[in-house]
């Protein structure tokens, strides 16, 4: 009986322990709750870009990356022989990362599905995989800086930076989830445990304005006529101007998304929203229209344009220092006069071409669905010297980006409508569709000026110095312009500005489209090189919107 | 009666742990279970996404492009109702 009393103890006692250890476990320790209780965070899913026909921009991928445990792998030279050319990487430099006394350490990343299982099959040890998402870009560098790339923040985060991508993070990049379960040793369920799980809300889709056809015609041309006439960068933006939706946008050099990390900093931005420029002529039928608003002056008002302009040290003149006497101010558009253009600034008045200057958004934002906008300020009125008003009115002494140039511009033909131009025309989650609709930021010109203007700017194309390979049948309206780059204060007359801007078809314009070309070598004339690069996308973009010739 | 009684609580207790262990057991195929569709479902969506990366690959103009070069379609086709305005009026 003695025995089992000492018997039945010893039980009781092991069994106090087990139970103490296991109130220790449960109760006690709240560090060893971790042990079993796994709290994940479920990546969202970013969301996609598409172009304005659903054909895709942006989309996600998923990549490998290589790490390895040092202590585990026990021949080293075998390992580096097998593991570095499937890799490309330098074998000295996997054998550096191999220090046996780390316990992890990260060999390389965005591997691809084929690479990764080239390695897996070599079954060696220490080496682990984790799945990482990164952004595809199925048109490579097509819009890279209408897209932007999507980098890392400091937390090892994917964050989109620059274009849409950086304009839209919050929508496309979602809400991470949360998993919290009771998992067993072997990562199972605990099928009575706490299973708690936060759905991740995936990133919402963007469909965009930009037409991914007008992209391939604007960059590929842009990118001949850079090499043809050796200009140092370009840019050429496409909209309606009806909507102002942009339908393509170029700039180069641009950079490769994917790869965004071999390019320096200053090939991010987008010069169309961020390079100030002076425009030159192109600005005049702005100043024209404003004068035809005003009723200060009528098309066929005449002029005497007689010689140079003096004012006090500065003498202004024409682009070739050749004066027709008696001209209509159709004509002052047509030959580009800038002294013609100084009569139509002093009709109008100063008040009214600063009243002007702040209607059609100069010195304002565009407020463009994208990252990075810079503009400057105009300055105060009572700044402006009599010169300034002069200059002002053909597109010296101001300075603007291209976007602005090109949303003040489209006013004049949509029938006097500022509008917002915009990049995404829809915002798609899984349940909603928001339509971005056009916004009307104000009315500047009547309906009647619009069309007085329209008809100006045929003309000039018409009847400009030049004759261009226009296509046959179709009504083309624009202007040229060429501005010299200031430098220090003084005009580089070397140094030059190439721009065109121009619509068509005249009667119900389907596109607008803004050409620049930086310091172009073979010409410094923005008609000898920009207009011809107009051209020859006008035309390709009749072909592809199918529109009919109107005469 | 106590003799009937001293039966019943054995076999309730006996019956009891069997229950027991089939939940135990069944608690366990259907964790297996939860993680063998938890995998699956990831792997599905990455086929999905590998697939969708494919589409979009094949559709692009880049690989249009690729493929016009390859078989030798490099030069630009003009459009002839640029020049021929009959044709662009159906004439």
């Amino acid at each position: 009986m003695i025995k089992f009393k000492i018997l039945f103890i010893a039980f009781l006692f092991v069994f106090l322990i087990i139970i103490v250890k296991l109130i220790s476990f449960q109760i006690s320790s709240n560090s060893n709750r971790s042990n079993y209780f796994r709290t994940t965070k479920i990546a969202s899913k970013r969301g996609r870009i598409f172009d304005r026909n659903k054909q895709p921009l942006a989309v996600n991928q998923t990549l490998y990356r290589l790490a390895i445990e040092p202590p585990k792998i026990k021949d080293k030279t075998d390992f580096i022989n097998k593991i570095a050319p499937l890799l490309q990487i330098e074998s000295a430099s996997l054998e550096a990362k191999i220090d046996s006394t780390k316990q992890w350490q990260l060999i390389k990343t965005a591997l691809p599905k084929e690479t990764m299982l080239k390695v897996a099959q070599l079954k060696q040890p220490g080496i682990i995989f984790e799945e990482e998402s990164y952004r595809y870009y199925p048109e490579a560098s097509l819009a890279a800086h209408l897209i932007g790339f999507v980098g890392k923040n400091s937390e090892n985060d994917p964050v989109g930076y620059f274009g849409v991508e950086g304009y839209f993070e919050k929508d496309l990049s979602g809400l991470p989830g949360l998993l919290r379960s009771e998992r067993d040793l072997s990562n199972n369920p605990i099928f009575a445990g706490t299973q708690e799980m936060l759905e991740a809300e995936d990133g919402r889709d963007l469909i965009l304005t930009i037409d991914k056809a007008v992209q391939m015609i604007i960059k590929n041309r842009l990118k001949k006529a850079i090499k043809t006439y050796q200009a140092k960068e370009g840019c050429v933006i496409v909209v309606d101007p009806l909507n102002l939706e942009v339908l393509g946008l170029s700039c180069l050099p641009d950079f490769d998304a994917e790869q965004y990390y071999k390019f320096d900093e200053t090939f991010y931005k987008n010069s169309a929203l961020t390079n100030l420029y002076e425009p030159g002529s192109i600005f005049k039928p702005l100043i024209v229209a404003a004068a035809v608003e005003e009723k200060a002056i009528k098309p066929n008002d005449i002029y005497n344009e007689t010689g140079p302009l003096q004012f006090g040290e500065y003498r202004i003149q024409t682009w070739n220092n050749k004066y027709e006497g008696k001209i209509s101010i159709t004509r002052i558009l047509e030959k580009s006069s800038n002294v013609g253009m100084v009569y139509i600034g002093e009709k109008l008045g100063n008040k009214k071409i600063y009243q002007y200057l702040n209607d059609y958004g100069f010195g304002k934002k565009t407020d463009i669905d994208l990252q990075g906008e810079f503009v400057n300020q105009i300055k105060p009125f009572n700044n402006w010297y009599p010169i300034d008003f002069a200059t002002v009115t053909f597109g010296q002494g101001i300075a603007v980006t291209p976007l602005q140039m090109v949303k003040a511009f489209a006013s004049l033909i949509n029938g006097g409508q500022l509008l917002q131009p915009h990049v995404v025309k829809q915002i798609n989650d899984n349940s909603t569709i928001r339509n971005i609709q056009k916004k009307l930021v104000k009315r500047i010109l009547s309906t009647q000026t619009s069309e007085v203007i329209k008809k100006m700017l045929q003309s000039t194309v018409e009847n400009g110095e030049i004759s261009w390979a226009k296509p046959k049948g179709y009504l083309i309206g624009g202007k040229t312009g060429t501005a010299q780059v200031a430098i220090k204060g003084h005009y580089d007359s070397s140094k030059t500005i190439a721009s065109f801007i121009g619509f068509a078809p005249v009667s119900n314009p389907k596109f607008l489209t803004l050409v620049i070309l930086k310091e172009p070598k073979t010409s410094q004339w923005g008609s000898e090189t920009a207009a011809p690069l107009f051209f020859e996308i006008a035309k390709d973009l009749i072909v592809y919107y199918n529109i009919a010739p109107e005469q | 009666m106590k003799k009937y009684f001293n039966y019943f609580v054995p076999c309730i207790l006996l019956i009891l742990i069997i229950v027991n262990a089939l939940i135990i057991v069944s608690g366990l195929k259907l964790s297996g279970e939860i993680y063998r569709f938890e995998i699956q479902t990831k792997n599905i969506k990455k086929q999905n996404s590998e697939l969708e990366k494919k589409i979009y690959d094949t559709s692009s103009l880049r690989y249009a492009a690729s493929q016009a070069a390859q078989l030798g379609y490099t030069k630009n086709a003009h459009a002839y109702s640029l020049t021929v305005l009959k044709q662009a009026f159906n004439r």
